[in-house]
């Protein structure tokens, strides 16, 4: 899909690729793409990978196993490919924001009230005060992470995950009508 | 024969939106936003009157678009309330008498910040009202869900939400006295169903449409733009 003639995932990457810090970006086949960052500014000195990742397509696949914790990464940023407008600014900010936390997650409040419903019957609505979305970004600090980078593991082992609120501007796109909303956002 | 009412609530005002005026009356594709829904309504073979709840102060406005507009069907404007929750309440209140005569015995509840009413559902969640009292629209969500804590911390994953839409239909009466114990045992529903399930009543869940999804930011005011443009030169 393209947004303007260029594809949603070139759009994502340009901005990860102009963010000072950046020592190397990895693409994956799916979920794409992932970067690693460092506190210091190496804007020019990055380099780019692209990795056809073979297996699940999880964050598992990720050539990253072993490397917090001293492994040579000082922190790693997940980013999913659909997110075209993803600015700078909100990815600059995000990391600033998020400096002295292990995880930290982009989200948006949500518009609608959200339901568990069961056999086609509603069994209960969620308090929409505590719901967030995630936007499709995250970030884990080296001493956050053993083996993966993943929300779910970081949770489970009783890492605190930072939730940082988002711009709407920063929405997925998914279909031919997103990108449409997209260059329609663009132009303005 | 026992009648069907829209409420049609706008008497939002628009803070995510960034807008000075009542959400509703934002235009979308040249015509207020409620104006969508209003005009869907009036063409809805199920739907044989329209109320309308817009804040205190827009009463006269909304009177004039609707004037504008040419409904054909019967039209009421009253004020709305505090919240969401509120201005439901005075609409039920407003239709009490013809809702305890049993002449109105269903209500559809749709917010003015979906412009977008297909009619199909709405036949659909009314014949649902047959096997229970309230029947909804929804979709699975589509974004990772999760809850935070007050102190802004991931607490947990939501697996498995439905993402809510309207109108909702009810069987009148039973939604009016849920919605007057609502009101004496200081409970506010984030969204009409809510008011009869916790009255342990069933509600049932119907498949929603994309198309239905609800203006809160200046992102969906857009989106809002490109969908209307498509279902222009539908055939």
């Amino acid at each position: 899909m393209e947004i303007l003639g260029r594809t949603v995932l070139d759009r994502t990457l340009d901005t990860l690729r102009a963010l000072p810090g950046l020592d190397q970006l990895i693409v994956g086949e799916s979920p794409l793409p992932l970067a690693t960052h460092s506190s210091l500014p190496l804007a020019g000195t990055g380099t780019n990978s692209s990795l056809p990742l073979a297996g699940t397509g999880t964050n598992s696949s990720l050539p990253l196993a072993g490397r917090g914790r001293g492994g040579g990464l000082d922190s790693i940023l997940i980013c999913d490919p659909d997110r075209p407008l993803l600015t700078l600014t909100m990815l600059t900010e995000f990391i600033e924001r998020t400096q002295g936390d292990r995880v930290a997650v982009l989200v948006s409040p949500p518009s609608d009230t959200y339901k568990i419903a069961r056999a086609g019957v509603v069994e209960t609505t969620l308090d929409r005060a505590a719901l967030w979305e995630l936007q499709g970004l995250s970030r884990f600090n080296q001493a956050s992470f053993d083996r993966l980078p993943d929300l779910e593991l970081a949770l489970s082992a009783g890492i605190p995950v930072r939730l940082i609120q988002g711009d709407p501007m920063n929405f997925a796109v998914r279909s031919e009508e997103d990108c449409r909303l997209a260059e329609l956002v663009l132009s303005r | 024969m026992s009648q069907t009412a829209a409420i049609v609530l706008a008497a939002g005002a628009g803070r995510r939106l960034g807008s000075a005026t009542g959400k509703a009356f934002v235009p979308v594709e040249g015509k207020p936003m409620v104006g969508w829904s209003l005009q869907a309504f009036d063409a809805c073979p199920d739907v044989d009157r329209i109320l309308l709840v817009v804040p205190p102060a827009e009463r006269a406005r909304g009177q004039e678009l609707i004037t504008t507009l040419g409904l054909r069907k019967p039209w009421t404007v009253i004020p709305g309330g505090e919240t969401r929750h509120d201005s439901e309440f005075n609409a039920l209140e407003a239709l009490a008498p013809e809702i305890i005569d049993a002449s109105l015995s269903r209500v559809l509840v749709h917010d003015a910040a979906r412009p977008f009413v297909d009619l199909t559902l709405v036949r659909r969640l009314l014949e649902a009202l047959v096997g229970q009292p309230g029947s909804i629209p929804a979709l699975p969500a589509t974004a990772i869900l999760v809850s935070g804590s007050t102190d802004g911390l991931l607490r947990d994953f939501v697996p498995g939400a439905w993402a809510v839409q309207t109108p909702q239909a009810f069987r009148a009466g039973p939604l009016l006295e849920a919605h007057r114990r609502a009101r004496a045992e200081g409970f506010r529903g984030s969204d009409t169903a809510s008011v009869l399930e916790r009255t342990g009543q069933a509600v049932a869940v119907l498949e929603g449409s994309p198309d239905t999804f609800k203006i809160t930011t200046p992102v969906d005011l857009l989106r809002a733009q490109v969908v209307a443009q498509r279902l222009a030169r539908r055939p």
